[in-house]
């Protein structure tokens, strides 16, 4: 099974830290997304691992073996560059087939590789264009075949689908998990979009600021997040500031909020997905304020709505008759709110950059 | 008051057209026509190549070809390390690099000669009191290969700059050694760098002629039969012998422009194993590009400063400090015309005016082909027919072949501002004019200064033009010339040499240090080390 594992892996350009003390591992047959804001050190990571940076310490293995001495071109990785590195002097298929020469490999397997790579790509009858005739979506393509064609089990992709269009994007993340799946690869896909790497990936690693965040599934980093941070990036969150009052419940101007999970701190955040929010009045966790502002995606809307000057976000599709300067109460569910501490930081937490 | 509006409205209508006549005029009338004027020779009778002539010719090719092979075999690693390594002070690397462009050749000439021709040379470190080569083809290729090894170093590393890293990123992991990744992928994309500097190279060394002078003895070269030809007022041979040059120049420069688009390196033959073994004699590579950097370029260019200087007399003769002074009016003259022109220029060039920038793109190049001597040779016949004064001829002289010196980089930099700058500036409002002024100069103005810096230092520096040209007033390379080649050599022209030694290396220091601060704002990736 071909793993990927890294030890506290550390790249410093100049006096920048790029990535700073980072250790993980993926299992053979995983598709890992690796998430963050740009400048985050996402491709710095991933560069270190197919061999293009040298590490400023740390430790990586492929497969078990350390491959920190090992130079890229014997590494036996596929990358796929953030806006393709096409050969601009050769055609379609001298691209593709750039990989397997380089390995050794006979004229006539060349050709068979070629030909089978082109065809799952669908490119098969525009092998003879140079890239630059090519469109978009096309180059994305072309760039994943050469890819392909090294036969290597362990994929890095560098933002495959940034520079596409929002359609043609979606369409070609269902065709990369679909292709690494039915060819059993390791994939780390690099994205700074939270859907795209929700829709793809079995695992998320989030990072910032050249640490990682949090390595987890898709349905815990959106359900269990472990900073405000993330709650924030992956998906929407409000936050609120709050005082203890009991081991269960905390105040917020006046009312009181009843939580599933043990308060530990005095001062905290709480959190809450938009769209857990209800237009009710029930027992509790009731809070009324007015309708500022209201934007409409189709099958919802989301309101956001004024308490004691705190803007909190509602998406609901049940919004009859709703308008801007309504007054309104909403309802908190206890256990789908989120408990974080140190309210302090709260601000420098959630920045991106 | 009526009229007044008249013209008004005529100027906003036209004036533009108007500029770009004028400067179109100019740049045919001043700088283009006057270079090829000697073409008109070519039909008069008495063109006859004897020996002597197709002699001097041969022996020209020969020592172009072997210094543009001996230029590109270590200009390419050269290129390669100062574009794509991380090295110390390597704005002074570059500096020193590119120093023997803007020296004055016969300043270069003479501190070549006492390192490898004189007595207290090269060998004199061993203890031995003689010269290593005599005067000769063997001096003349040494002293080319000093000039005209930045020209192919910088067209090289220009051209490796362009290149997205990405590319080679992408090779290596598909699994070539880099010496693969350089062969297939590297150098099919900076071919055309290599080859326009492999092409500047090739017609330098052709068409040098104060320097190769001083260094020749008795063999002589085209450039130098020209002189002797216009010595003797044979100017129909003079001007065979130019025409041949020029037209073999400009046919090299059509050629080699085919070639670029033709020629392609085959990837389907790898050889990863010989190819990967070849990565570790890396090593040997640089070693011996930097002995080559060291001990052909850059000692024997210094020499003259390591040589005289425990021999300095701070007494200019009044004869050399009038030559400086004319040679410094000249060039400031020269420049400060040439840059009113290259502005407009530039643009027409930059931006396709009247679907004629290539064209004259192509007639700038023209003019950097034409070998010196030929040139000075054609500008003096040309202007003489208009009885003007000497000054103003050598004026004229240098107006014409540093002009291209200016345009180009002015040219590179107009192209390289994003049109949309322009456009938003207009509807933000400005006039064209001032759309020029508050976008396009600042962006541009390292371009503009490296064009004064290095059309000033052209003009200041030029021997064969004119020595072609002039009559009784010298300009300071000319003097040297003269008072080297009389073995009058003494301690004032040595100083001479010295001083203008210096003056060209705080240029060019001014020079680098404005490109950097160009690039900073420019390009904010910087190249990483690789494994």
């Amino acid at each position: 099974m071909p793993d990927i594992e890294v030890v506290n892996l550390t790249k410093v350009f100049d006096s920048v830290v790029a990535v700073d003390n980072v250790s993980f591992k993926i299992s053979g047959r995983e598709y890992v997304a690796l998430l963050g804001p740009s400048g985050c050190g996402k491709t710095t990571l991933l560069k270190m691992i197919a061999g293009h940076y040298a590490p400023t310490s740390g430790q990586i293995f492929i497969d078990k073996k350390p491959v920190n001495e090992i130079p890229p071109e014997d590494r036996n990785i596929g990358f796929f560059f953030q806006n393709y590195a096409l050969f601009p002097h050769l055609t379609v298929e001298e691209n593709v087939s750039y990989g397997p020469i380089m390995r050794g490999i006979g004229t006539n397997n060349v050709e068979k590789i070629v030909d089978d790579v082109l065809k799952t790509v669908k490119l098969s009858q525009w092998k003879d264009y140079l890239p630059r005739y090519l469109s978009g979506g096309m180059q994305q393509r072309v760039a994943l075949a050469r890819t392909l064609a090294l036969g290597s089990k362990i994929i890095l992709l560098d933002e495959p689908l940034n520079a596409l269009d929002a359609k043609i994007g979606a369409m070609l993340r269902y065709e990369l998990v679909k292709i690494s799946k039915k060819m059993g690869l390791t994939v780390i896909h690099v994205t700074p979009d939270q859907e795209e790497a929700m829709e793809v990936a079995d695992k998320i690693i989030v990072m910032k600021k050249g640490r990682i965040v949090q390595f987890d599934t898709d349905y815990n980093i959106y359900n269990h997040p472990s900073t405000p941070f993330v709650a924030h990036f992956i998906g929407e969150s409000n936050f609120i500031i709050a005082k203890r009052v009991s081991n269960f419940s905390a105040k917020f101007n006046n009312t009181i909020i009843n939580i599933d999970r043990e308060i530990k701190t005095e001062n905290i955040v709480l959190a809450i997905r938009p769209e857990k929010i209800l237009f009710e009045k029930k027992k509790q966790n009731n809070l009324e304020g007015v309708i500022e502002n209201i934007n409409f995606f189709g099958e919802t809307k989301r309101f956001e709505i004024n308490v004691h000057n705190t803007i909190i976000s509602v998406r609901t599709s049940k919004y009859s008759g709703l308008k801007v300067g309504d007054r309104v109460f909403i309802h908190l569910p206890p256990e789908h709110i989120m408990i974080f501490e140190n309210p302090e930081k709260l601000y420098d937490e959630l920045k991106i950059e | 008051m009526i009229s007044m509006g008249w013209l008004d409205n005529f100027l906003k209508k036209y004036g533009s057209l108007i500029m770009y006549l004028s400067v179109i005029l100019f740049f045919m009338l001043i700088v283009f026509i006057p270079p090829i004027y000697v073409l008109s020779y070519a039909f008069e009778e008495g063109f006859v190549l004897d020996s002597v002539a197709k002699t001097s010719i041969i022996l020209s090719f020969e020592i172009a070809i072997i210094v543009t092979l001996v230029c590109v075999i270590f200009g390419l690693p050269t290129a390669w390390i100062l574009a794509r390594k991380r090295i110390p002070y390597r704005l002074w690397v570059d500096t020193l690099i590119d120093l023997p462009l803007v020296v004055p050749t016969a300043v270069l000439g003479i501190s070549i000669w006492l390192f490898w021709g004189s007595d207290y040379g090269l060998l004199n470190l061993f203890g031995i009191t003689t010269g290593l080569f005599s005067k000769g083809p063997m001096l003349i290729i040494l002293l080319h290969i000093v000039f005209t090894f930045p020209y192919v170093v910088r067209s090289i590393e220009a051209a490796i700059y362009q290149i997205d890293m990405a590319h080679e990123e992408a090779a290596r992991v598909l699994g070539a050694p880099s010496f693969t990744v350089f062969r297939t992928i590297s150098l099919p994309l900076f071919k055309s760098g290599l080859i326009s500097g492999a092409i500047l190279a090739f017609t330098r060394s052709l068409s040098e002629t104060g320097a190769t002078m001083m260094v020749a003895g008795l063999s002589q070269t085209a450039p130098i039969l020209v002189v002797t030809y216009k010595k003797a007022n044979d100017i129909t041979s003079a001007a065979a012998v130019s025409i041949i040059l020029i037209i073999t120049a400009v046919i090299l420069l059509l050629i080699t422009k085919l070639l670029t688009i033709r020629v392609s390196i085959p990837i389907k033959r790898a050889y990863p194993i010989l190819e990967r073994k070849l990565v570790k004699y890396n090593i040997y590579r640089d070693t011996l590009t930097i002995v080559f950097i060291a001990l052909i370029i850059l000692i024997p260019t210094f020499f003259i400063v390591i040589s005289g200087i425990n021999k300095l007399d701070f007494n200019i003769g009044s004869v050399l400090l009038k030559s400086i002074l004319i040679s410094f009016l000249i060039a400031f003259f020269a420049t400060v015309i040439n840059l009113i022109f290259a502005l407009p220029m530039g643009n027409i060039i930059a931006r396709d005016k009247f679907h004629t920038g290539p064209i004259f793109d192509m007639l700038n190049d023209i003019i950097l082909l034409v070998p010196t001597s030929a040139l000075g040779l054609s500008l003096g016949l040309f202007w003489k027919n208009f009885a003007l004064n000497e000054f103003l001829i050598l004026i004229l002289t240098h107006i014409s072949f540093s002009f291209p010196y200016i345009v180009k980089p002015i040219a590179a930099s107009i192209s390289g501002v994003d049109q949309n700058l322009i456009e938003a500036a207009r509807s933000l409002g400005a006039t064209p004019l001032r759309a020029f002024r508050t976008v396009t100069y600042p962006l541009i103005k390292p371009a503009i200064i490296a064009g004064i810096i290095m059309g000033f230092m052209r003009s200041l520096s030029e021997t064969g033009a004119t020595l072609a040209v002039s009559e009784k007033i010298k300009t300071i390379p000319v003097l040297l010339v003269e008072i080297f080649n009389k073995n009058q050599f003494d301690e004032k022209a040595i100083f001479t040499c010295i001083l203008l030694f210096l003056l060209s290396f705080i240029f060019i220091l001014i020079l680098k240090k404005t490109e950097e601060r160009g690039n900073a704002r420019h390009r904010s990736s910087k190249p990483d080390q690789s494994l």
